[in-house]
Protein backbone atom coordinates (compact mmCIF):
# COMPACT_ATOMS: atom_id res chain seq x y z
CA UNK A 1 0.00 0.00 0.00
CA UNK A 2 1.55 3.55 -0.89
CA UNK A 3 2.84 5.75 1.92
CA UNK A 4 3.21 3.14 4.48
CA UNK A 5 5.65 4.35 7.16
CA UNK A 6 7.54 1.84 6.94
CA UNK A 7 7.78 2.03 3.99
CA UNK A 8 9.16 5.89 3.56
CA UNK A 9 11.83 5.10 6.03
CA UNK A 10 14.14 3.86 3.59
CA UNK A 11 15.03 6.31 1.12
CA UNK A 12 11.99 9.22 1.15
CA UNK A 13 11.37 7.11 -2.48
CA UNK A 14 8.29 4.57 -2.84
CA UNK A 15 9.12 1.24 -3.04
CA UNK A 16 8.18 -1.08 -6.15
CA UNK A 17 5.18 -3.32 -4.85
CA UNK A 18 5.97 -7.04 -5.49
CA UNK A 19 2.62 -9.17 -5.95
CA UNK A 20 1.65 -12.73 -4.99
CA UNK A 21 3.36 -15.42 -7.06
CA UNK A 22 5.59 -12.69 -9.22
CA UNK A 23 9.38 -12.19 -8.95
CA UNK A 24 10.86 -8.92 -10.19
CA UNK A 25 15.15 -8.00 -10.88
CA UNK A 26 15.40 -4.50 -10.85
CA UNK A 27 18.47 -2.32 -10.53
CA UNK A 28 18.97 0.54 -8.08
CA UNK A 29 18.11 3.35 -11.18
CA UNK A 30 14.92 1.33 -11.96
CA UNK A 31 13.95 0.95 -8.66
CA UNK A 32 15.45 3.46 -6.48
CA UNK A 33 12.69 3.54 -3.62
CA UNK A 34 13.84 -0.60 -3.50
CA UNK A 35 11.35 -3.52 -3.86
CA UNK A 36 8.40 -4.58 -1.06
CA UNK A 37 6.21 -6.96 -0.31
CA UNK A 38 3.09 -5.37 2.04
CA UNK A 39 1.43 -7.96 4.44
CA UNK A 40 3.15 -11.06 4.21
CA UNK A 41 1.84 -13.81 6.01
CA UNK A 42 2.21 -17.84 5.39
CA UNK A 43 4.08 -16.60 2.35
CA UNK A 44 7.89 -16.17 1.49
CA UNK A 45 9.86 -13.11 0.42
CA UNK A 46 13.04 -14.34 -1.23
CA UNK A 47 15.82 -10.96 -1.75
CA UNK A 48 18.63 -11.90 -3.43
CA UNK A 49 20.89 -9.24 -4.06
CA UNK A 50 24.71 -8.60 -5.85
CA UNK A 51 26.08 -5.70 -4.23
CA UNK A 52 28.78 -5.10 -6.96
CA UNK A 53 26.16 -4.40 -9.14
CA UNK A 54 23.69 -2.81 -6.67
CA UNK A 55 20.97 -4.56 -8.10
CA UNK A 56 18.65 -7.43 -6.85
CA UNK A 57 15.41 -9.86 -7.07
CA UNK A 58 12.54 -9.94 -5.04
CA UNK A 59 9.99 -12.84 -5.47
CA UNK A 60 6.66 -13.07 -3.08
CA UNK A 61 6.18 -16.77 -3.00
CA UNK A 62 2.51 -18.59 -2.30
CA UNK A 63 3.57 -22.38 -2.15
CA UNK A 64 6.35 -24.75 -2.36
CA UNK A 65 6.15 -26.54 -5.37
CA UNK A 66 2.99 -26.99 -7.98
CA UNK A 67 1.07 -30.37 -7.82
CA UNK A 68 -1.82 -31.78 -9.64
CA UNK A 69 -2.68 -31.82 -13.16
CA UNK A 70 -2.70 -29.77 -15.32
CA UNK A 71 0.07 -27.80 -14.08
CA UNK A 72 -1.09 -24.35 -12.85
CA UNK A 73 -0.32 -21.18 -14.81
CA UNK A 74 1.03 -18.80 -12.26
CA UNK A 75 4.62 -20.69 -11.79
CA UNK A 76 6.31 -17.96 -10.27
CA UNK A 77 3.83 -18.89 -7.51
CA UNK A 78 6.13 -21.91 -6.49
CA UNK A 79 9.56 -22.08 -4.82
CA UNK A 80 10.91 -24.46 -6.65
CA UNK A 81 10.21 -22.85 -9.93
CA UNK A 82 10.68 -19.22 -9.41
CA UNK A 83 14.01 -19.21 -7.24
CA UNK A 84 15.83 -20.97 -10.03
CA UNK A 85 14.22 -18.80 -12.94
CA UNK A 86 15.26 -15.20 -10.46
CA UNK A 87 18.51 -16.95 -10.62
CA UNK A 88 19.00 -17.36 -13.83
CA UNK A 89 17.33 -13.49 -14.49
CA UNK A 90 20.35 -12.49 -12.36
CA UNK A 91 22.67 -14.52 -14.23
CA UNK A 92 21.63 -13.20 -17.89
CA UNK A 93 21.74 -9.16 -16.55
CA UNK A 94 25.41 -10.76 -15.84
CA UNK A 95 25.79 -11.54 -11.87
CA UNK A 96 27.82 -14.67 -10.81
CA UNK A 97 26.57 -17.25 -8.48
CA UNK A 98 28.93 -16.39 -5.96
CA UNK A 99 28.51 -12.21 -5.59
CA UNK A 100 24.34 -13.24 -5.29
CA UNK A 101 23.65 -13.04 -1.26
CA UNK A 102 19.55 -14.24 -0.37
CA UNK A 103 17.78 -13.09 2.69
CA UNK A 104 14.66 -14.89 3.64
CA UNK A 105 11.42 -13.70 5.30
CA UNK A 106 7.82 -14.53 5.90
CA UNK A 107 6.56 -18.23 6.47
CA UNK A 108 4.26 -17.71 9.38
CA UNK A 109 1.53 -19.44 11.10
CA UNK A 110 -1.22 -17.12 11.03
CA UNK A 111 -4.49 -19.08 12.16
CA UNK A 112 -3.69 -21.85 14.91
CA UNK A 113 -6.40 -24.95 15.03
CA UNK A 114 -5.02 -26.24 18.31
CA UNK A 115 -2.61 -28.67 18.64
CA UNK A 116 -1.49 -30.75 15.21
CA UNK A 117 1.40 -32.29 13.96
CA UNK A 118 1.24 -31.24 10.42
CA UNK A 119 4.25 -28.62 9.18
CA UNK A 120 2.33 -25.61 8.23
CA UNK A 121 2.14 -24.00 5.26
CA UNK A 122 5.13 -21.20 6.12
CA UNK A 123 7.54 -23.83 7.42
CA UNK A 124 7.38 -26.00 3.92
CA UNK A 125 7.59 -23.00 2.27
CA UNK A 126 10.71 -21.86 4.14
CA UNK A 127 12.08 -25.10 3.98
CA UNK A 128 11.06 -25.66 -0.27
CA UNK A 129 12.97 -21.34 -0.15
CA UNK A 130 16.31 -22.97 1.52
CA UNK A 131 16.30 -26.09 -0.59
CA UNK A 132 15.91 -23.98 -4.15
CA UNK A 133 18.20 -21.89 -3.28
CA UNK A 134 21.05 -24.49 -2.00
CA UNK A 135 20.66 -26.02 -5.21
CA UNK A 136 21.43 -22.72 -6.84
CA UNK A 137 24.16 -22.32 -4.58
CA UNK A 138 23.26 -19.16 -3.35
CA UNK A 139 24.14 -18.07 0.21
CA UNK A 140 21.94 -17.05 2.76
CA UNK A 141 23.21 -14.11 4.38
CA UNK A 142 19.98 -13.32 6.68
CA UNK A 143 16.35 -14.75 7.68
CA UNK A 144 13.58 -13.66 9.89
CA UNK A 145 11.11 -16.18 9.55
CA UNK A 146 8.15 -18.34 11.07
CA UNK A 147 5.82 -16.91 14.18
CA UNK A 148 2.57 -16.04 14.01
CA UNK A 149 2.93 -12.42 12.60
CA UNK A 150 2.64 -10.57 9.49
CA UNK A 151 5.32 -8.50 8.07
CA UNK A 152 5.61 -5.71 5.81
CA UNK A 153 9.34 -5.47 4.29
CA UNK A 154 11.40 -3.29 2.01
CA UNK A 155 14.83 -4.50 0.20
CA UNK A 156 17.32 -1.87 -0.38
CA UNK A 157 19.18 -2.29 -3.68
CA UNK A 158 22.45 -0.09 -2.95
CA UNK A 159 22.97 -2.10 0.80
CA UNK A 160 21.05 -5.62 -0.07
CA UNK A 161 19.62 -4.68 3.64
CA UNK A 162 15.96 -6.06 4.50
CA UNK A 163 13.89 -3.66 6.67
CA UNK A 164 10.36 -5.38 8.32
CA UNK A 165 7.76 -4.18 10.19
CA UNK A 166 5.34 -5.64 11.98
CA UNK A 167 1.93 -4.35 13.40
CA UNK A 168 2.67 -5.01 17.23
CA UNK A 169 6.84 -5.58 16.82
CA UNK A 170 9.97 -2.82 16.48
CA UNK A 171 11.38 -2.70 13.08
CA UNK A 172 13.92 -5.34 11.99
CA UNK A 173 16.81 -5.30 9.83
CA UNK A 174 18.73 -8.22 8.23
CA UNK B 1 -33.11 -21.49 1.22
CA UNK B 2 -31.83 -18.47 2.73
CA UNK B 3 -28.72 -18.72 5.07
CA UNK B 4 -27.71 -15.30 5.00
CA UNK B 5 -30.95 -14.34 6.31
CA UNK B 6 -31.06 -16.95 9.05
CA UNK B 7 -27.51 -16.07 9.97
CA UNK B 8 -28.21 -12.70 10.10
CA UNK B 9 -31.38 -13.44 12.88
CA UNK B 10 -29.01 -15.09 14.85
CA UNK B 11 -26.35 -12.62 14.80
CA UNK B 12 -29.13 -9.38 15.84
CA UNK B 13 -30.29 -11.73 18.54
CA UNK B 14 -26.95 -11.95 20.28
CA UNK B 15 -25.72 -9.10 19.84
CA UNK B 16 -28.85 -6.71 19.82
CA UNK B 17 -27.98 -4.78 16.90
CA UNK B 18 -29.60 -4.61 13.68
CA UNK B 19 -27.88 -6.53 11.91
CA UNK B 20 -27.41 -6.97 7.60
CA UNK B 21 -26.18 -9.17 5.30
CA UNK B 22 -25.55 -8.55 2.02
CA UNK B 23 -24.16 -10.44 -0.85
CA UNK B 24 -22.25 -8.29 -2.59
CA UNK B 25 -20.26 -9.56 -5.53
CA UNK B 26 -19.54 -13.53 -6.74
CA UNK B 27 -16.37 -13.15 -8.40
CA UNK B 28 -12.82 -14.25 -9.80
CA UNK B 29 -10.29 -12.16 -8.45
CA UNK B 30 -6.58 -12.49 -9.01
CA UNK B 31 -4.84 -13.31 -5.72
CA UNK B 32 -3.46 -10.02 -5.34
CA UNK B 33 -6.88 -8.12 -5.01
CA UNK B 34 -8.44 -10.91 -2.49
CA UNK B 35 -5.86 -8.31 0.43
CA UNK B 36 -7.10 -5.62 -1.35
CA UNK B 37 -11.06 -6.26 -1.00
CA UNK B 38 -10.28 -6.23 3.28
CA UNK B 39 -8.56 -2.61 2.78
CA UNK B 40 -5.01 -3.37 1.50
CA UNK B 41 -2.16 -5.60 2.40
CA UNK B 42 -0.90 -3.76 5.47
CA UNK B 43 -4.24 -2.67 7.35
CA UNK B 44 -5.14 -4.30 10.34
CA UNK B 45 -7.95 -6.67 10.56
CA UNK B 46 -9.65 -9.25 12.76
CA UNK B 47 -10.12 -12.08 11.17
CA UNK B 48 -11.79 -15.30 11.66
CA UNK B 49 -11.27 -18.57 9.59
CA UNK B 50 -13.02 -21.48 9.45
CA UNK B 51 -11.99 -24.33 7.04
CA UNK B 52 -14.87 -26.22 4.90
CA UNK B 53 -14.36 -30.31 5.28
CA UNK B 54 -16.83 -32.94 4.11
CA UNK B 55 -18.04 -33.43 0.15
CA UNK B 56 -15.97 -29.88 -1.05
CA UNK B 57 -13.22 -27.95 0.76
CA UNK B 58 -12.44 -24.38 0.52
CA UNK B 59 -12.38 -21.66 3.70
CA UNK B 60 -14.32 -19.14 5.10
CA UNK B 61 -13.07 -15.50 6.41
CA UNK B 62 -14.86 -13.25 8.43
CA UNK B 63 -12.77 -10.01 8.39
CA UNK B 64 -13.85 -7.09 10.83
CA UNK B 65 -12.36 -3.72 10.61
CA UNK B 66 -11.07 -3.60 14.40
CA UNK B 67 -13.37 -1.23 15.68
CA UNK B 68 -16.80 -2.99 14.43
CA UNK B 69 -14.67 -6.05 16.09
CA UNK B 70 -14.44 -4.32 19.32
CA UNK B 71 -18.43 -3.09 19.40
CA UNK B 72 -19.30 -6.56 18.10
CA UNK B 73 -17.49 -8.65 20.81
CA UNK B 74 -18.69 -6.16 23.04
CA UNK B 75 -22.56 -6.39 22.25
CA UNK B 76 -22.07 -10.32 22.37
CA UNK B 77 -20.67 -10.45 26.16
CA UNK B 78 -22.15 -7.73 26.74
CA UNK B 79 -20.45 -4.63 28.41
CA UNK B 80 -18.91 -1.73 27.09
CA UNK B 81 -16.63 -1.71 23.86
CA UNK B 82 -12.98 -1.06 24.50
CA UNK B 83 -10.10 -0.98 21.99
CA UNK B 84 -8.77 -3.89 20.50
CA UNK B 85 -5.33 -4.20 22.09
CA UNK B 86 -7.59 -5.25 25.97
CA UNK B 87 -10.11 -7.90 24.24
CA UNK B 88 -10.88 -10.10 27.01
CA UNK B 89 -10.92 -13.71 26.57
CA UNK B 90 -14.49 -13.85 26.86
CA UNK B 91 -14.68 -11.53 23.97
CA UNK B 92 -12.74 -13.24 21.49
CA UNK B 93 -14.67 -16.74 22.38
CA UNK B 94 -17.90 -14.54 21.97
CA UNK B 95 -16.31 -13.43 18.59
CA UNK B 96 -15.51 -17.31 17.53
CA UNK B 97 -19.31 -18.09 18.16
CA UNK B 98 -20.45 -15.71 16.01
CA UNK B 99 -17.72 -17.39 13.49
CA UNK B 100 -19.83 -20.53 14.05
CA UNK B 101 -23.24 -19.04 14.04
CA UNK B 102 -22.30 -17.54 10.53
CA UNK B 103 -20.59 -20.35 8.70
CA UNK B 104 -22.90 -22.91 10.01
CA UNK B 105 -25.59 -21.32 8.26
CA UNK B 106 -24.06 -20.20 5.27
CA UNK B 107 -22.97 -23.75 4.98
CA UNK B 108 -26.26 -24.95 5.35
CA UNK B 109 -27.98 -22.53 2.13
CA UNK B 110 -25.00 -23.69 -0.14
CA UNK B 111 -24.80 -27.43 0.46
CA UNK B 112 -28.57 -27.17 0.05
CA UNK B 113 -28.24 -25.79 -3.07
CA UNK B 114 -25.05 -27.48 -4.15
CA UNK B 115 -26.79 -30.99 -2.28
CA UNK B 116 -23.55 -31.41 -0.95
CA UNK B 117 -22.50 -32.05 2.75
CA UNK B 118 -20.26 -29.43 3.89
CA UNK B 119 -18.91 -29.18 6.99
CA UNK B 120 -16.95 -26.53 9.04
CA UNK B 121 -13.95 -26.82 11.43
CA UNK B 122 -13.33 -24.86 14.32
CA UNK B 123 -13.04 -21.12 14.03
CA UNK B 124 -9.53 -19.70 14.76
CA UNK B 125 -9.18 -15.42 15.36
CA UNK B 126 -6.34 -13.57 14.56
CA UNK B 127 -5.27 -9.66 14.51
CA UNK B 128 -3.12 -9.26 11.58
CA UNK B 129 -2.27 -7.40 8.21
CA UNK B 130 -4.64 -8.50 5.98
CA UNK B 131 -2.13 -9.57 3.28
CA UNK B 132 -1.15 -11.88 5.67
CA UNK B 133 -4.58 -13.08 6.04
CA UNK B 134 -5.10 -13.88 2.66
CA UNK B 135 -2.00 -16.01 2.52
CA UNK B 136 -3.57 -19.04 4.23
CA UNK B 137 -6.68 -18.54 2.17
CA UNK B 138 -5.42 -18.61 -1.60
CA UNK B 139 -3.27 -21.77 -0.84
CA UNK B 140 -5.69 -23.92 -2.58
CA UNK B 141 -6.88 -21.38 -5.23
CA UNK B 142 -2.92 -20.64 -5.68
CA UNK B 143 -2.56 -24.49 -6.57
CA UNK B 144 -4.39 -24.61 -9.62
CA UNK B 145 -3.81 -20.77 -11.24
CA UNK B 146 -3.35 -17.20 -10.12
CA UNK B 147 -6.74 -16.35 -9.22
CA UNK B 148 -9.75 -17.36 -6.49
CA UNK B 149 -13.41 -17.11 -6.56
CA UNK B 150 -14.57 -15.55 -3.66
CA UNK B 151 -18.06 -14.76 -2.76
CA UNK B 152 -18.06 -11.66 -0.86
CA UNK B 153 -20.57 -10.74 1.83
CA UNK B 154 -21.09 -7.47 3.86
CA UNK B 155 -21.56 -7.72 7.19
CA UNK B 156 -23.14 -3.91 8.28
CA UNK B 157 -25.13 -2.70 11.30
CA UNK B 158 -26.36 1.58 10.55
CA UNK B 159 -24.60 3.41 12.98
CA UNK B 160 -26.83 3.45 16.23
CA UNK B 161 -25.54 4.18 19.62
CA UNK B 162 -22.84 1.71 19.17
CA UNK B 163 -21.28 2.90 16.28
CA UNK B 164 -21.24 1.67 12.79
CA UNK B 165 -20.17 -2.10 11.89
CA UNK B 166 -18.57 -3.21 8.66
CA UNK B 167 -17.09 -6.36 7.66
CA UNK B 168 -16.36 -8.65 5.17
CA UNK B 169 -17.54 -12.27 4.85
CA UNK B 170 -15.20 -13.97 1.89
CA UNK B 171 -16.38 -17.78 1.15
CA UNK B 172 -13.37 -19.43 -0.68
CA UNK B 173 -14.52 -22.70 -2.68
CA UNK B 174 -12.39 -25.36 -4.07
CA UNK B 175 -11.45 -24.62 -7.83
CA UNK B 176 -12.33 -28.21 -8.32
CA UNK B 177 -15.87 -27.27 -7.17
CA UNK B 178 -16.04 -23.69 -8.49
CA UNK B 179 -18.03 -24.30 -11.88
CA UNK B 180 -20.83 -25.80 -9.41
CA UNK B 181 -20.62 -23.70 -6.83
CA UNK B 182 -20.83 -20.67 -9.42
CA UNK B 183 -23.67 -22.28 -11.48
CA UNK B 184 -25.88 -22.99 -8.30
CA UNK B 185 -25.51 -19.45 -7.10
CA UNK B 186 -25.97 -17.43 -9.67
CA UNK B 187 -24.99 -13.90 -9.67
CA UNK B 188 -27.18 -13.39 -6.50
CA UNK B 189 -29.35 -16.23 -6.09
CA UNK B 190 -29.45 -19.05 -3.41
CA UNK B 191 -27.41 -16.74 -0.37
CA UNK B 192 -29.12 -13.26 0.17
CA UNK B 193 -30.39 -11.76 3.02
CA UNK B 194 -30.45 -9.08 5.38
Amino acid sequence: MPGSPGAERVSGLQPERVGIGEYVVRTIEEAPGGLAIYGLGSCVAVFIHSSGAQLGALAHILLPEPSGDPPPSGGDAFAAIAIPAMVEALREVGCRRRELRAKVTGGAHMFSFGASECETLGERNIRAALQALSKESIDVAGMDIGGSHGRTLVADLASGAVRITSLSREMKEI
Amino acid sequence: MDGAARACTALSQMTGMDLHLTVDQVETLPLQAVADLLGGGESQVVALLLRIYGDSRGSILIALQPDAAARLAAAIVGGEAHPLEEMTELEQSGLLEMANILAACYLNALGGVTRRSLIPSVPALAVDMAGAIVDDLLEEAGASGDSALVITTVLAAPAGMQGAVRGHILLLPDPLTLPEVLGALGPHAGISGG
